[in-house]
């Protein structure tokens, strides 16, 4: 799955020569956490956090007349003196994954979308990432249940336990294999599209799989 | 010694709905339970009725003309399934499923003329996955949902319990009411990381106008009476007493049972009873009694009669408290002992 399907298009942007008075101004009353800055001709130069930008602003706890001095120094501190650069970025045709490694890597809660030029064509956030993974998995949509299969060691067991659902009728939206660890069998986590556990854990039997029995516990944490 | 009346809704167009092959939702499972309903010691106090097919003006504020339509055709047709593999259908289908949804209204209709205050509906296919235009998991008319919009519209109770304590989230309960702040929708299932359908995770709690009207406690796999019955205790009894309903109707699905293959749930037939007692409980405080069940799922025929026979005892020595031994968590019945657990 491409970010450029998960991404909020056209994102409110900032200018590097901007005050930061104006930034508060113009973001008065708006809840945006992330802040691409582009030049004149749209190419991305920073990003600035709404935590960058409460940190540049004087603290409610000061001194009033303090805190006046320095919101009125406010019109003399432009965006690119508190943007980080360089600017954390991918091409639209990045994937999800591309993404999630990102984010993990940098430590960051958005990142900026570019086309071929260069040019800034969106924004992802961590927040949308999870909404996109949530869209694939299915994760909370109406319709499918879960079984868990040790993994026997003998080849094939992925497409053994394909042909075991699809022979009784059954759709696999998905499989997930994990490795044996210290203590514990492989298994596969297989997501069915229907309410029969009976019906698929007597197809994966008889085709001689191990199915996790979950009336014990199942593969408890 | 006398009993409570119950009434007991129940009609033999329900058998008819045809499923093969195999397939869990067989017509032995309402037959039977009837069967153990009447043979047990509730049945010499039984009023029994039968009820009329849902019409089209009960249907019509719950499921679209659209696919009202379709089902109707796929069961004349002859098709072998409905919207999914799973939801298998015969001719006879789609006046089973009529009859099945007409089973709520009419067994309201009795509560509220005063025949007696507690109700069980015997009745298949079950209904708490149908959505409003798609049939899921054995189900094709929200039997649960067009009996709360009954109890509304012709008797004016307003604020209704919805208690669901299938092994199976029922997704079309909560998507009919999850904006409606005068519906509590409370369901108790194996968490929907693991079973099916996928929905009823905790932080769904309801939208919009109807936000904190439902609450979803999923179970973990393995789950045995103790967790239900802490749910129950230290969240669903709080949760029904500050919402006050006028009415409860219950989603009643015995598919949770240790010795039933169709969830990951461990429960005895003995927490039925505990459940049946609670029901009882919130229906003497504060619905005047009134208690309407309708059966869901449940496929192991053996622990499906004791589970429902247990949860009608629960209720009718609840609402007689004189009546009511003691039930201890993890109680075993006959049946269970002679099955080895």
């Amino acid at each position: 799955m491409y970010i450029a399907a998960a991404m909020s298009p056209d994102p409110f942007c900032l200018h590097p020569e901007m005050t930061l008075m104006q930034v508060r101004d113009l973001t008065a009353g708006k809840i945006i956490r992330h802040f691409p800055v582009t030049d004149a001709a749209g190419r991305l130069v920073g990003m600035v956090s709404d935590r960058d930008l409460r940190s540049a602003l004087p603290s409610t706890a000061l001194n009033p007349t303090v805190r006046v001095e320095q919101l009125e120094r406010l019109g003399q501190v432009r965006v690119e003196s508190i943007m980080s650069r360089p600017p954390i970025a991918l091409p639209r045709e990045a994937t999800l994954d591309d993404a999630l490694l990102l984010f993990d890597r940098h430590r960051i809660g958005a990142l900026a979308v570019l086309d071929h030029d260069g040019l800034l064509v969106g924004i992802l956030t961590v927040r949308d990432v999870l909404a996109a993974y949530r869209r694939l998995f299915g994760i909370g949509s109406p319709g499918s249940s879960q079984v868990e299969v040790c993994d026997d060691g003998r080849p094939h067991l992925l497409s053994r336990i394909v042909a075991a659902l699809e022979g009784a009728g059954i759709v696999c939206t998905r499989l997930i294999r994990t490795e044996a660890g210290t203590g514990g069998a492989g298994l596969v986590y297989a997501r069915l599209q229907t309410i029969n556990l009976h019906g698929a854990h007597e197809a994966l039997r008889a085709a001689g799989l191990a199915v996790v029995a979950r009336k014990a516990g199942g593969a408890a944490p | 010694m006398a009993m409570q009346p119950l009434i007991l809704m129940s009609d033999e167009r329900c058998l008819e709905h045809a499923t093969w092959g195999g397939h869990p939702e067989t017509r032995e499972r309402v037959a039977a339970v009837c069967a153990r309903v009447r043979a047990c010691p509730l049945g010499a106090s039984l009023v029994e009725g039968r009820p009329s097919p849902a019409g089209w003006d009960a249907l019509l504020p719950v499921h679209d003309e659209e696919y009202l339509l379709r089902f109707e055709e796929a069961a004349l047709s002859g098709r072998e399934w409905f919207d999914h593999r799973d939801n298998q259908l015969g001719e006879q289908s789609y006046q089973a499923a009529l009859t099945a949804a007409g089973a709520g209204p009419a067994a309201i209709d009795l509560v509220e003329a005063g025949r007696a205050p507690l109700a069980f509906c015997a009745v298949r296919p079950p209904g708490h996955h149908a959505e409003r235009a798609r049939a899921l998991g054995f189900c094709f008319l929200n039997n649960v949902v067009v009996a709360a919009r009954h109890w509304r519209r012709a008797h004016a109770r307003r604020r209704l319990l919805v208690l669901d304590f299938d092994a199976h989230h029922g997704n079309g309960i909560q998507h009919a009411f999850e904006a409606d702040p005068d519906v509590l929708y409370v369901s108790l299932h194996e968490h929907p990381t693991f079973s099916f359908p996928g929905t009823g995770y905790a932080e769904e709690t309801g939208t919009g106008p109807g936000e904190g009207a439902t609450l979803n406690v999923p179970l973990l796999p393995g789950a045995r009476d103790d967790a239900a019955l802490a749910a129950l205790e230290g969240q669903v009894d709080p949760a029904v007493r500050a919402f006050r309903p006028e009415a409860i109707l219950v989603a009643a699905g015995f598919d949770g049972h240790l010795l039933d293959d169709m969830s990951g749930l461990a429960w005895s037939t003995g927490l039925y009873r505990r459940i049946g007692r609670a029901v009882a409980a919130w229906a003497g405080g504060l619905t005047g009694g009134r208690a309407v069940s309708i059966l869901e799922g449940g496929y192991h025929i053996g622990a499906l009669c004791d589970g429902v026979e247990q949860y009608l005892l629960g209720l009718v020595e609840g609402t007689a408290p004189h009546l009511a031994p003691p039930v201890t968590p993890g109680e075993t019945t006959e049946f269970e002992r002679s099955e080895g657990h």
